[in-house]
């Protein structure tokens, strides 16, 4: 009997939460698609090395990111299903009386309750994973779409399919066990007549300590004002970052309580807005909702502000990726070996075996016991800020970064270089010298351009930067290279032989393992000889001796994607939980109020003009947590947008991805708005 | 030459369902009301009094017949046109009060007038003195769930005078209130009638109440049985004549 009325409860669940239900499919596809990507056996064998199969360290980056996100993942789906059946069951107070009423014990409807939801859960898992099914071929499409390679459709095997199938089974109903287990103590403290009366609890307005609210309001819009001093003037630092982390918090809370103290305020004061037709009638729905609310909107704006600041980051990491990996890897191919005779002739066999070489060139860099550039450098680039405080360590990253010796160039291997890039050849007087460098540490010391020339002793002129893409990750010296004319470097040693290789067609990837093999090592364990230094570059830097630039890039737009991936991943369940709670939150007020819409009908609304007032009173309900999101986020998108600057040299279009982002969550926003306006007007339209 | 009523109900006809399922719930009824009357209409439950009171006041249709406002047929009036005409001409005290909860009293009182959309000081001064005149000056800064039901039903009658309407429908109006706050309650509707010239149209089963109407309706499975004038009567005679009419009617066996 109980089964049978759970299933009947269950099937009814189903249609009164409609968005909560599509919810969890949504989330469980998600969860679904990406372990299915885990459990590919295509990442597998891109992620893994060796004869041992260890991971690679994009392997370690997708698995960590992968078990976080899941985490957040579970602890927001968790919050979710015990918000929502402890919702329901309030919804449902009345019936439960009636079952109590008719001689149920606790124990059994407890036991029915958690039937239903169990069912509704089971329910939204199954569809889920159909959903899930054939997103996961979208994300597959896109996630190889973004590193560089063609995705064939193809049923995956029953193992793979297992193994995200049983993973996402685990998590989800471990998430659905705990939210109805604990559910469980609601029920013990059920009494008859407080059931009874618990819908008819009208919304009370809470017009005490406005005074106080008034003033926490005017602090959280006082300390978001404080964030955009502090981001616009560059001066956060880790104690500011740390104080308005935590003021970010309450600004969160305190704003909502606030904004309702100044509503209630205004219409205490009856402001002349109040005469307005309806918006006596909105202005008191809207204040008393965000008051009664302001714990759930501030969640809610937070997790929006994690959505929108997660989906941009993944953009512009998409977008470092796309405009770092020319910069990093100009050549196709580039060697550098100690051994200053190496003429590479194996090396350039085996590229004429696999490739139709363009150009090949085999050049020398030098030396002159000096280190000035260096020096320079490490006073002055931030990545040494710690050189007074610690300077063991300060010197740790200058070892790591720079050789010994200031690296030179004579002027006609670097114009030939330039000329294999399509870069126009440059000109220097016999008593001129250029510094070619990173464009990036170039943003960094360019003011101090004079000062680094006067603190250089090569008895010529200088000539000016230049900062294209030049393979200084160790290669052509490692963040910067003197460029003079050949005949001084007569007076100099040689340091390194190089060979860089453009081909006219892509690589083949496997190349680069050929090339270790060739040299007795293996690809994986030995990219870094004991002699090659990789400059200051800090974000997904892959120095290694030898760089075939497919080979690199597919690693790296991996990497990349193990980051940006996630982080999508986050953002959308992020929205979908939180656009589920404001919708039904609407959808029950839709029931309970019910009678406001009636009583607005008789005192002579027509139809049209209360769905006019549904539709502003759920438009200002739904946009209250986007704005604050949208103010946060912002400004934290343009922050990091300048450390990508200057940890990158790169300019990405934040606002551009911000207003990506912004667009497309605006988007599930409005469909999300229309499910629940359309159910809005259906129900107080129900008789 | 016909004399025009204020109010006119000509062959008023509600059904509900269909084929043989079909229940007349007002059968022909026809009737008038004049300006500044306070009528009444009696029945047993199910004697169609409120449908007829949902057809007046246009929440609901009419399957046939016509009613008219001051010569104006609501009949031929669209959706939209109807919410306009009920915004203007009617104002309504229901049972369960009906007062938005959000809203403090005072605001209940201003929203008629504000989705009108009158000026702020038309509508500061009506609030005011309709308050006055309902003695409920000292509650107007609370809410519904702060006061007691006798204060929210009078509030609900100033809502129902704010825009000084051509009738004011109550429905059960002292239904869910104790007697002393039915006697209160009643008084105001007197109030109303006598000092500010409202046309009062109420539904009611409860015998007190009705005797504070003018004339009485009577209403008997969708059809009217009798009506009743006041005229001379005192309240003592009157209560004794629908005492008298409802034993007529079956009401005594009912009430045993």
């Amino acid at each position: 009997m109980l089964n049978k009325i759970a299933l009947r409860n269950a099937r009814r669940l189903w249609k009164d939460y409609l968005n909560y239900f599509l919810t969890l499919c949504v989330i469980t596809a998600l969860m679904f698609s990406f372990h299915s990507l885990l459990f590919s056996k295509d990442i597998y064998e891109m992620i893994h090395y060796g004869n041992n199969g260890e991971l690679s360290t994009a392997g370690m980056m997708l698995i960590t990111f992968m078990i976080l996100s899941t985490a957040v993942i579970l602890v927001i789906l968790a919050w979710l299903i015990h918000y929502m059946t402890r919702f329901i069951m309030e919804k449902r107070s009345r019936e439960f009386a009636i079952y109590l009423i008719s001689g149920m014990q606790k124990e059994q409807i407890a036991v029915l309750y958690r039937k239903e939801n169990f069912y509704l859960g089971i329910g939204a898992l199954f569809a889920g994973l159909l959903l899930g099914s054939g997103l996961k071929q979208v994300l597959f499409f896109v996630f190889y779409k973004s590193i560089g390679r063609n995705y064939e459709f193809e049923n995956p095997g029953f193992q793979e399919n297992l193994s995200a199938f049983l993973l996402t089974m685990l998590l989800y109903g471990t998430c659905l066990l705990m939210a109805l287990f604990r559910n469980q103590r609601n029920f013990s403290n059920m009494e008859i007549i407080g059931l009874l009366n618990m819908d008819k609890q009208n919304e009370t307005v809470d017009e005490k300590r406005n005074f106080l609210w008034k003033w926490l309001f005017l602090l959280s819009v006082g300390n978001l004002l404080l964030l955009y001093f502090l981001v616009f003037t560059g001066r956060v630092t880790k104690i500011t970052a740390i104080w308005e982390m935590i003021g970010l918090t309450f600004t969160f809370y305190f704003f909502y309580l606030g904004l309702s103290a100044f509503l209630m305020n205004y219409i205490k004061r009856k402001g002349s807005f109040l005469y307005k037709r309806e918006y006596l009638f909105l202005m008191r729905q809207f204040s008393s909702k965000v008051r009664n609310t302001c714990f759930v909107l501030g969640t809610l704006s937070l997790l929006f502000m994690f959505a929108l600041v997660g989906s941009s980051l993944a953009f512009m990491l998409s977008d470092y990726q796309n405009k770092q990996l020319d910069v990093e890897y100009p050549y196709d191919v580039i060697i550098i070996s100690d051994e200053k005779e190496n003429d590479f002739s194996r090396e350039e066999a085996l590229i004429r075996e696999n490739a139709d070489i363009q150009d090949i060139w085999k050049y020398t860099v030098y030396q002159k016991r000096t280190s000035d550039v260096g020096d320079f450098l490490y006073q002055n680039l931030r990545l040494f800020s710690d050189r007074d405080s610690d300077p063991v360590m300060a010197e740790g990253k200058r070892a790591v970064a720079y050789y010994d010796y200031d690296v030179y160039m004579g002027i006609t291997d670097y114009n030939h270089l330039r000329r294999m890039l399509g870069l126009a050849p440059v000109v220097l007087q016999d008593d001129q010298y250029l510094i070619h460098m990173p464009n990036r540490v170039y943003q960094e010391i360019k003011d101090k351009g004079m000062e680094l020339e006067n603190s250089l002793d090569i008895g010529l002129q200088f000539a000016g930067f230049k900062t294209e893409g030049f393979a200084q990750n160790g290669h052509n010296g490692a963040d910067y290279l003197l460029v003079v004319p050949d005949q001084k470097l007569a007076e100099m040693d040689i340091y390194f032989s190089l060979m860089a290789v453009m081909t006219k067609e892509d690589v083949p990837e496997e190349l680069s393992e050929a090339l270790y093999e060739l040299d007795g090592k293996t690809r994986g364990y030995d990219e870094l000889a004991d002699y090659i230094k990789i400059g200051s570059e800090e974000l997904f830097l892959m120095p290694a001796t030898i760089q075939v630039k497919s080979r690199e890039v597919l690693e790296l737009k991996f990497l990349m994607s193990t980051l940006s991936f996630p982080l999508f991943y986050i953002g959308l369940v992020f929205l979908c939980v939180s656009l589920t709670v404001l919708s039904v939150q609407q959808l029950s007020d839709s029931n309970k109020y019910k009678f406001r819409y009636q009583i607005l009908h008789k005192l002579g609304m027509g139809k049209r003009r209360i769905g006019m007032v549904v539709t502003k009173q759920l438009f200002f309900y739904y946009l209250c947590p986007v704005i604050l999101s949208v103010i946060v986020s912002a400004v934290f998108i343009l922050y990091v947008g300048r450390q990508f600057v200057i940890y990158t040299g790169i300019h990405t279009k934040w606002g551009l991805y911000f207003g990506i982002s912004v667009a497309s969550f605006l988007g599930i926003y409005g469909l999300y708005f229309m499910l629940t306006y359309f159910q809005f007007k259906g129900n107080i339209g129900r008789k | 030459m016909t004399e025009q009523h204020y109010i006119e109900v000509k062959d008023l006809v509600k059904n509900y369902g269909t084929g043989s399922m079909m229940v007349n719930a007002v059968d022909h009824v026809s009737f008038y009301v004049d300006r500044g009357e306070f009528i009444g209409i009696m029945g047993a439950s199910g004697s169609g009094k409120t449908t007829m009171l949902n057809v007046l006041s246009t929440i609901d249709t009419m399957s046939d017949g016509h009613v008219s406002y001051d010569g104006t047929d609501i009949l031929k009036m669209r959706e939209e046109e109807l919410a306009d005409f009920r915004q203007k001409n009617l104002g309504f005290v229901f049972q369960d009060y009906n007062l938005l909860d959000t809203l403090s009293i005072e605001e209940n009182i201003m929203l008629p007038m504000s989705l009108c959309g009158r000026k702020k000081e038309e509508v500061d001064f009506r609030v005011k003195s309709i308050s006055e005149t309902l003695g409920i000056c000292d509650i107007l800064g609370k809410f519904p769930y702060e006061v007691s039901g006798g204060q929210k039903q009078r509030a609900a009658c100033a809502r129902a005078l704010a825009n000084d309407p051509k009738l004011i429908l109550a429905d059960e109006p002292t239904g869910a209130l104790d007697s002393r706050s039915s006697a209160m309650l009643l008084d105001t509707l007197q109030v109303m009638n006598k000092e500010l010239g409202a046309t009062i149209l109420m539904v009611t089963h409860d015998v007190f109440s009705a005797c504070y109407c003018d004339r009485i309706l009577f209403l008997s499975d969708g059809k009217i049985y009798c009506e009743s004038k006041r005229g001379n009567l005192n309240k003592r005679e009157y209560l004794d004549r629908i005492f008298d009419i409802q034993a007529q009617m079956g009401g005594v066996e009912l009430l045993c």
